[in-house]
């Protein structure tokens, strides 16, 4: 450097950072103050970017990494070919936010995907679906998203806390399925879900991401002849190239590639190789069984991953949330669907149906579910029905095709039909539409006598659903068995077969449902020759034709010879034997009396039509169409003949007023209720038709134990719709007493005693309550050990205890506790929700007895287990924090009791109704006093008002206004203030 | 609606805290809020909990210091604002690592000693400060990006002059320039937003 010419700052930088300075520098310091002044300075500056620099990497922005204004990013999450994403902090609100930056020089699909996530993820709204908050284009043409930021691990990384790991993963993994089924609720098809798109929190939480390729209804954002997904996780549609036919199917069969690497810890065939040879694994290879990879995999668990993976999409599970609740019945030791035959699912798929809805009303929540089930099972377990449910799978053997025609119609149209689906009419339409298309693709013609039964069973379904029912489906429905008669004559030229004969009776049906009477006359005329010919006029099928035809003579008001068709009809069934040709009899008794009404002589129809809906209330199940109808029948001759028989049986039941009219409207209920139609009348009207008609059941079908037990328990899920607690208390209870006179099943016996015992407990029928409780202790103590599973024998006596706890009836309650827990704890360990359930009604019945420090301890310890365990269901969470909660408020520690209630309060707000009123009464009493007790005066006002909404709920649930006697009021302890 | 604006990142935690007394101030409370949420946030990670977690946090420890502040439970004369908070945080962040079950190592882990707990405190005081003055730099119009990255690489990230003039388009003694101009606002930067911080008496 010159000597007179001042340090350059490269000079300065090197001083300030301590270097020594050359001879030359030195003479100029020595002359130039101003230097002199600079490098102080500098030094000082180096001192200051010392003591910063290793913060800085803490809050610099990564290299490379966005700016985007409003935002601070702070690290990298991932970086992959999507783009990065950042971690980043939004300055106005100091939220954490996630933030995806796709370049300017990236594909034009990146880009393409990016704007598609943020459209797609705006209309989904669901709390396992990240949310996206919003996108921006950068200066330069980059784009960023930025959504919420999920601290978690992709789901292939995720470490469950609970003891039992695959359980816990099966949990998360249900979640996931339900945002799946959201999504494609609404419009929305993944496409790409792996494990990477998932991250699971430490608490397990999943949350999907990344709709990068998710395709949406109304777009066609579809980047045709690109292969959409992850080869490990694409479906065969997928791996095929046909992005037409990846519909939400395919996600189900990722979920199903997801499920096996859970259980067995390896996906279900190796992949490698090129593109083209990884989709012909993908597309030909079967997968490795489970239980061949992992032994120790559950045969259920395995049936529902082999379900999923399904090359064929018909045959996987019909959404996501049938995967999701089949894996539920895995895990709550329920049979599951993946392996069911076709007669039982119809029967489970009721019963599991009807747990669902009683689950939200349990008070008990999971453990009623349970018993709810095991009622309906117990009563059909009971001796008068096992004779009709023998004779049912007597038919079922001799007709397997059939029912797998009829499986293969319910896997379409049930699904569909679930309760829970918003618009069940046009859900059952669609499936139905389906199933005729795929019967007309072909899809069934690997089995022809199937494709055949598929037709049969799907007209007699859509008969007997009943004429007005969406047109284009009676349409299908008549072109289905038109084309399935062709192929028929086509395979039969001689004409005189039973197939054809029977094809040709099913479209008589149809033919008499949409109203073309002459030719369904003639229809089933042509039947009945073909079985004539056939040498078999006399057999069942022929009656039944002979039968329609008495039907399509009705419909057309031909009343003289719709009665002698009837009479003729109802001798040829009773000449033959078994259920089927006895129901038939009563109808075409029914039938005969319908035409004699008509031509005016309803003295001779009365026994007739009583005599049918007699039979009919023995042989079908309640409010069964038929049985309606012949109800109807009854009330129109009662209306003819005021002092008939059946005018006085009617009226026993339906007490005075205008008969006709209300027997009708019973009617209707019970056939909206049975058939679920949009709009179906209140439960309760449902209910109180079902009281009637058990009345005259009882009355004209004289002490037909097989009859009151079989409305019992429809009485009982109909008072479970109508939340009318106290009624489904008192079936259960007849249900029980009716079983207990039979001397029956001792287990189904005990499953009603305590389904009623819950509901008095929880309805302030103390007594009734401990008196069930004490009964069934006394059946389990009869029940031999080795007929019972002892988990089921363990927690039903812990359910008793609990009762005897509420009561206050601690002493007796103390032993039945104990053993219980015992019980639990040998047969699932003390390291389970249930032991540590157990663990808390013994503390909470110890500070019944005045031990309130001792139960206290308890307690605490079951809270902080069930905290720590996501697998937990959540009634029982919410029922040892109630307790818990309520033993520290009792105990005057108001702070701690304050924050465990808040803690269940939250929860709860989340599942309304999944507690019953009387509990949401302790709750909230508890807060109120704990906000008095802290002197929160705000507090005091939110949770008065809190209790004001419940007592108003529970008014209109209930419609009484004064709350029960305090079953639920837990054991006073001692010292409380 | 629109969430208020912290009101200037400079004013002191004492005009601040003069300004709460008004519950209409909502710009004065986001200010508190901006300024203590991402330390108390930071410290409660420290201590061992996940993200969501020490967002919880963050959330009771600020709602209980408002709540407190308005009810006349702070006492100025008492300690520092920051010491406050700290007290309220610590009790936070324990009490919900009680919850979560790891009660019995919080006597025995040094992590938890109030000396500690505070030292850690200040160094994310610091890192929030530093995060707050560089986004004031970033948004300062008399500073442009190239001489803010040049900046960035030689005196934050260690990159030597001429690796960053070449990264920047910018020739070496600009380079320099850069350094030392931006070096110097940003010192002045974090002394003026550190004792805004700590300036409650």
């Amino acid at each position: 450097m010159p000597p007179d010419s001042c340090l350059s700052e490269g000079e300065l930088d090197r001083l300030g950072a301590g270097a020594d300075a050359t001879d030359a520098e030195r003479l100029h310091l020595e002359a130039c103050e101003h230097c002199r002044a600079r490098v102080a300075g500098a030094k000082q500056d180096a001192a200051f970017l010392t003591r910063v620099r290793p913060l800085a990497s803490a809050v610099l922005a990564p290299e490379g990494a966005p700016r985007v204004p409003g935002y601070r990013i702070s690290g990298v999450v991932s970086a992959g070919t999507q783009g990065t994403v950042y971690r980043a902090m939004q300055e106005s609100t100091s939220r954490t936010v996630a933030i995806k930056f796709v370049r300017t020089g990236d594909s034009h699909r990146q880009r393409m995907r990016a704007e598609r996530e943020v459209e797609i993820a705006a209309r989904l709204h669901h709390p396992n679906i990240v949310t996206v908050f919003e996108s921006r284009a950068l200066p330069g043409g980059s784009i960023v998203v930025v959504m919420e930021f999920v601290d978690g691990v992709p789901l292939d990384r995720f470490e469950p806390m609970a003891t039992d790991r695959l359980r816990a993963l099966l949990h998360v993994f249900t979640r996931v399925c339900e945002a799946i089924h959201y999504a494609h609720l609404n419009g929305v098809i993944h496409r790409d879900l792996k494990p990477d798109n998932i991250l699971v929190t430490r608490e397990g939480h999943p949350v999907v991401l990344d709709f990068g390729i998710a395709k949406s209804r109304g777009s066609h954002a579809t980047i045709t002849g690109e292969f959409a997904g992850t080869p490990a996780y694409a479906s065969p549609e997928q791996a095929s190239g046909k992005p037409d036919e990846v519909d939400g199917l395919s996600d189900v069969y990722a979920l199903g590639v997801m499920l096996y690497q859970m259980a067995c810890g390896s996906p279900p065939y190796e992949l490698s190789g090129s593109i083209m040879e990884m989709a012909r694994v993908i597309v030909e290879r079967e997968p490795v069984p489970p239980r061949r990879a992992n032994p120790g995999v559950a045969p259920d668990l395995e049936a529902i991953i082999l379900r999923a993976l399904r090359k064929r999409k018909e045959e996987r599970y019909p959404s996501a949330a049938a995967l999701g609740r089949d894996v539920e019945r895995f895990l709550a030791g329920q049979p599951v669907e993946a392996r069911s035959g076709s007669g039982w699912y119809l029967l489970r798929k009721a019963l599991a149906m009807n747990a669902r809805r009683i689950a939200w009303v349990g008070a008990l929540g999971a453990v009623l579910a349970l018993a709810g089930v095991l009622v309906a099972i117990g009563l059909a377990n009971s001796a008068a029905l096992k004779r009709r449910v023998a004779q049912q799978r007597e038919l079922a053997r001799a007709e397997q095709i059939q029912s797998a025609a009829v499986t293969e119609i319910l896997r379409e149209v049930l699904p569909a039909t679930d309760p829970e689906h918003p618009v069940i009419g046009a859900a059952v339409s669609a499936g139905l539409r389906r199933l005729y298309f795929r019967l007309e693709t072909g899809g069934l013609a690997f089995d022809p006598a199937l494709d055949q039964a598929t037709r049969r069973i799907w007209g007699s379904v859509y008969t007997s659903i009943g004429a007005g029912k969406a047109a284009q489906l009676a349409e299908y429905a008549e072109d289905s068995l038109r084309n399935g008669l062709i192929r028929l004559h086509i395979e039969h030229p001689e004409g005189d077969h039973p197939a054809i004969a029977g094809a040709t009776f099913e479209l008589a049906g149809i033919l008499l449902v949409r109203g073309r009477l002459a030719e369904a006359e003639a229809a089933a005329k042509d039947a009945i020759a073909i079985y004539a010919r056939l040498g078999e006029s006399r057999g069942l099928p022929a009656a039944r034709c002979e039968g329609l035809l008495a039907r399509v003579l009705l419909a057309a008001k031909r009343w003289s010879e719709a009665r002698d068709q009837a009479r003729e009809a109802a001798d040829l069934f009773t000449n033959l034997a078994g259920r089927d040709s006895d129901l038939g009899r009563a109808s075409m008794e029914a039938a005969e009396a319908q035409a004699l009404l008509m031509l005016g002589r309803a003295v001779d129809a009365e026994p007739l039509a009583r005599r049918a809906l007699a039979r009919q209330f023995a042989l079908l199940s309640p409010a069964d169409p038929e049985q309606l109808e012949s109800l109807v029948l009854c009330a129109d001759i009662a209306g003819a003949l005021p002092q008939g028989t059946l005018a006085r049986e009617l009226e026993a039941a339906w007490g005075p007023g205008d008969l006709t009219a209300r027997v009708r409207a019973d009617a209707r209920t019970l056939a909206a209720a049975e058939l679920r139609t949009p709009g179906t009348p209140q439960p309760r009207a449902r209910y109180d038709a079902l009281r009637r008609a058990l009345a005259l059941a009882r009355n004209i079908a004289g002490d037909n134990d097989a009859v009151s037990v079989a409305f019992l328990a429809s009485i009982i899920r109909a008072a479970d719709d109508a939340t009318l607690s106290v009624e489904w208390a008192k079936a259960a209870h007849e249900a029980a007493d009716l079983l207990a006179r039979l001397d029956d099943d001792p287990l189904a016996q005990l499953v009603c005693l305590e389904q009623a015992a819950a509901l008095y407990a929880l309805t302030g029928f103390e007594p009734e309550s401990c008196a069930l409780a004490a009964r069934a202790v006394d059946i389990l103590s009869s029940i031999p050990r080795h007929a019972i599973d002892p988990l089921v024998l363990a927690n039903a006596r812990r359910r008793a205890g609990w009762y005897l706890t509420i009561a206050r009836r601690y002493d007796e309650a103390a032993p039945v506790l104990d053993q219980a827990a015992r019980e639990i704890e040998a047969q699932v360990g003390t390291e389970h929700y249930l032991s540590a359930f157990a663990r808390a009604l013994i503390a909470f019945n110890q500070a019944g007895r005045g031990d309130a420090p001792g139960a206290l301890a308890r307690t605490e310890r079951a809270w902080a287990f069930v905290r720590r365990d996501p697998t937990v269901p959540t009634d029982t969470l919410y029922h040892i924090g109630l307790m818990h909660g309520h033993l520290l408020v009792g105990s005057g520690r108001f702070e701690e009791g304050h924050d465990v209630l808040v803690e269940v309060w939250q929860r709860l707000r989340y599942d309304a109704g999944e507690l019953r009123w009387a509990w949401r009464d302790l709750l909230i009493d508890d807060l109120l006093r704990c906000a008095r007790a802290l002197g929160d005066a705000d507090d005091e006002a939110r949770w008065q008002s809190e209790a004001d909404k419940v007592r108003a709920g529970r008014t209109a649930e209930l419609g009484t206004p004064a709350p029960p006697p305090s079953p639920h009021d837990a054991p006073d302890i001692a010292g409380e203030p | 609606m629109t969430s208020p604006r912290p009101s200037s990142p400079t004013r002191t935690t004492t005009q601040l805290l003069d300004a709460l007394r008004d519950p209409r101030d909502e710009a004065s409370w986001a200010s508190i809020d901006a300024r203590f949420r991402p330390v108390v946030q930071g410290l409660a990670g420290r201590m061992g909990l996940n993200y969501s977690e020490a967002e919880e946090a963050a959330q009771q420890t600020l709602a209980e210091f408002v709540r407190a502040y308005r009810d006349n439970r702070y006492d100025r004369a008492s300690g520092r604002l920051s010491s406050w908070i700290l007290g309220i945080a610590r009790n936070t962040i324990l009490g919900q690592l009680k919850r979560r079950g790891a009660a019995e190592i919080l006597g025995e882990d040094e992590r938890f000693s109030d000396a500690h707990m505070r030292s850690a405190w200040t160094e994310e005081r610091d890192l929030a400060v530093l995060g707050e003055a560089l986004s004031m730099l970033r948004d300062d119009s008399g500073v442009d990006d190239r001489t803010l990255l040049a900046f960035e690489l030689t005196g934050l990230r260690g990159v030597p002059a001429t690796e960053a003039a070449s990264q920047c388009g910018m020739t070496v003694d600009q380079v320099y320039v850069a350094k030392s101009r931006i070096t110097r606002r940003l010192r002045d930067l974090v002394r003026e937003l550190t004792d805004a911080f700590e300036e409650d008496r």
